[in-house]
């Protein structure tokens, strides 16, 4: 027993009295993905027996309309079980994991645990880090930014403080974008282009001055305008199916000023990709340092060979391979101008992990909370292992 | 084939470059060493060898070629670990703020030598993959390419004798 058991079971009693969504929602879009199956298979015979029949100069209406009607009962039923599928798995989520246990959490317990364990640590539950050193990390490529326009960083759990002289910040970060999917993309081309081939006798003139596409598109820009100010900043992992905010990045963001001085810019990225566009390329030198876990695993590029050298030296790199063996190999480094970025994609909450499955309501530990901000410190620790490396003489 | 002629070309280009480089911070820690030789005769006035011998090396540097340069630096970067360790039979040396400043010059110099020693070596071996590997060993044998040699000027046994400042400060 210690001081947050009754914050802890303060939670649990609040987690235990959520209901599960119905399962009877699951009904409507179970009946939508079978008929839509079945449309599947029916449109491509009858339009075989349909240009069968018109070899032998019979056209059959009959033929013909069962298979436009089964083409678009096929996309328009596959649209609409999605969308019921994912608001059904929405909302389970939510029970799962919801929003008021997570700010009951962070507001009322991990605040509390921080100042009473940390004196050296400040907590902020909807801070951020600087957009300013997101940027300059150079871990979001001009093209991952730039494609959509409404896009942004948001943040949450922000710590900072200091550990044997170095300021640090992290948190955890998202990127969220908000536009058309690719789905929505390859729909809207499927639904503009394909009567061409259904309908060809269609007057094309009349289709081009009908301009479909483009009030369709308007139309998309003017509600991504209004919603702009609206963006969810909540922590769920967002994935729009046709138009909506998709979470891009999600993940823990650390950034390290050891006060220190160096110019130039040394970049280790993991091989690991989860995210191809993220990184992008860059026209630095390519270094390969004497480990091999580390040239298997990581990237390493540079603004100068020397300088490359002479800050990743031996200490540096075990210190890395150290990092790689607590975090996994997703992690990326940014070392610039005396300062340390690091990035690592995350698919769960850092410190407030709170499910509900059944009966059963699980709260993370103070254990586990005090584990993950040791290895913390113990990444800033490692990485200021050598004091004359970067210190100018 | 060209296209493979002129990558060997380059890889041969950058190992001299990056055999510049070393020469310069080479340079660099020789040129410093009257400054290292007057701090340790201040402070350190029994240690005469010390001295005696930096400026011993130092004389016979601008004289020495090649070979003889390598064995002068060896030395060179085993005295000065020497003298690093020599500080701590001084106890009211350690908070001398030209001493501090002495071991980081040290230090540092020793760090950019071993930095520019791997960017030598990475290129040595980038040189040497391509002169060696298929096709590319077609193209470095017709045109008398060979493999080059690996630089080694500080030994791992003196590396260890490269003090910790942590624990030294």
């Amino acid at each position: 027993m210690n001081q947050f058991t009754e914050h802890f079971n303060k939670v649990k009693v609040l987690a235990g009295q959520i209901s599960p969504p119905s399962r009877l929602r699951l009904i409507l879009p179970s009946f939508l993905v079978i008929s839509s199956l079945f449309t599947f298979i029916i449109c491509p015979i009858f339009f075989v027996l349909y240009v069968l029949f018109l070899i032998f100069t019979v056209d059959s209406h009959f033929l013909w309309g069962v298979t436009e009607f089964s083409f678009y009962y096929f996309f328009v039923s596959a649209i609409l079980a999605t969308i019921l599928f994912k608001s059904y798995l929405k909302s389970n989520q939510n029970y799962k994991n919801t929003t008021v246990l997570r700010r009951e959490f962070k507001l009322d317990i991990l605040p509390k645990i921080i100042s009473s364990k940390y004196d050296n640590l400040n907590y902020r539950f909807d801070g951020m880090i600087d957009e300013k050193h997101i940027l300059a990390s150079d871990f979001f490529s001009p093209s991952f930014l730039g494609n959509l326009k409404n896009r942004g960083f948001f943040g949450d759990d922000h710590f900072s403080g200091k550990i044997n002289d170095v300021d640090f910040e992290f948190c955890e970060l998202y990127y969220k974008t908000e536009g058309m999917t690719i789905t929505g993309w390859a729909l809207l081309f499927i639904v503009i282009a394909l009567p061409f081939a259904f309908l060809p006798d269609i007057d094309i003139p009349f289709l081009e001055s009908d301009s479909g596409g483009d009030s369709l598109f308007e139309s998309s820009g003017s509600r991504s305008t209004s919603k702009n100010n609206e963006v969810d900043k909540t922590k769920v992992n967002e994935k729009a199916f046709l138009y909506g905010i998709s979470t891009n990045f999600r993940g823990f963001f650390l950034y390290a000023d050891f006060h220190k001085h160096f110019e130039g810019q040394v970049n280790i990225r993991t091989k690991k990709k989860f995210n191809k566009k993220m990184f992008g390329g860059n026209d630095l030198k390519t270094i390969r340092v004497e480990n091999s876990i580390v040239t298997k695993k990581y990237t390493i590029t540079a603004t100068d060979e020397q300088m490359a050298y002479y800050i990743l030296s031996p200490k540096i790199i075990d210190a890395i391979v150290q990092l790689n063996q607590k975090l996994g190999e997703k992690l990326s480094l940014t070392l610039k101008d005396g300062k340390l970025f690091l990035i690592m994609p995350m698919s769960n909450d850092l410190f407030e992990n709170i499910t509900v499955e059944k009966d059963k309501v699980k709260v993370n530990t103070l254990e586990e909370i005090q584990k993950d901000l040791n290895i913390i410190a113990d990444l800033i620790s490692e990485l200021n292992l050598n004091t004359k490396i970067w210190s100018k003489v | 084939m060209i296209w493979i002629y002129n990558r060997i070309v380059k890889h041969k280009n950058h190992i001299q470059f990056s055999k510049q480089n070393i020469d310069v911070q080479l340079k660099k820690r020789f040129e410093a060493l009257p400054n290292i030789a007057a701090t340790a005769k201040k402070f350190m006035a029994h240690e005469s060898s010390v001295h005696t011998k930096i400026a011993q090396l130092r004389s016979g540097y601008s004289a020495a070629k090649g070979s003889e340069k390598v064995a002068l630096e060896s030395d060179l970067s085993k005295l000065l670990g020497n003298l690093s360790i020599s500080f701590e039979n001084y106890p009211e040396l350690k908070s001398n703020e030209s001493i501090i400043h002495l071991q980081r010059s040290i230090n540092e110099f020793a760090e950019q030598i071993s930095a520019s020693q791997r960017a030598y070596n990475n290129s040595v071996l980038t040189y040497n993959d391509a002169v060696s590997t298929f096709p590319s060993n077609i193209i470095a044998s017709l045109f008398g390419f060979k493999e080059e040699v690996y630089l080694n000027i500080i030994t791992k046994e003196e590396q260890r004798e490269n003090p910790d400042m942590n624990s030294l400060l």
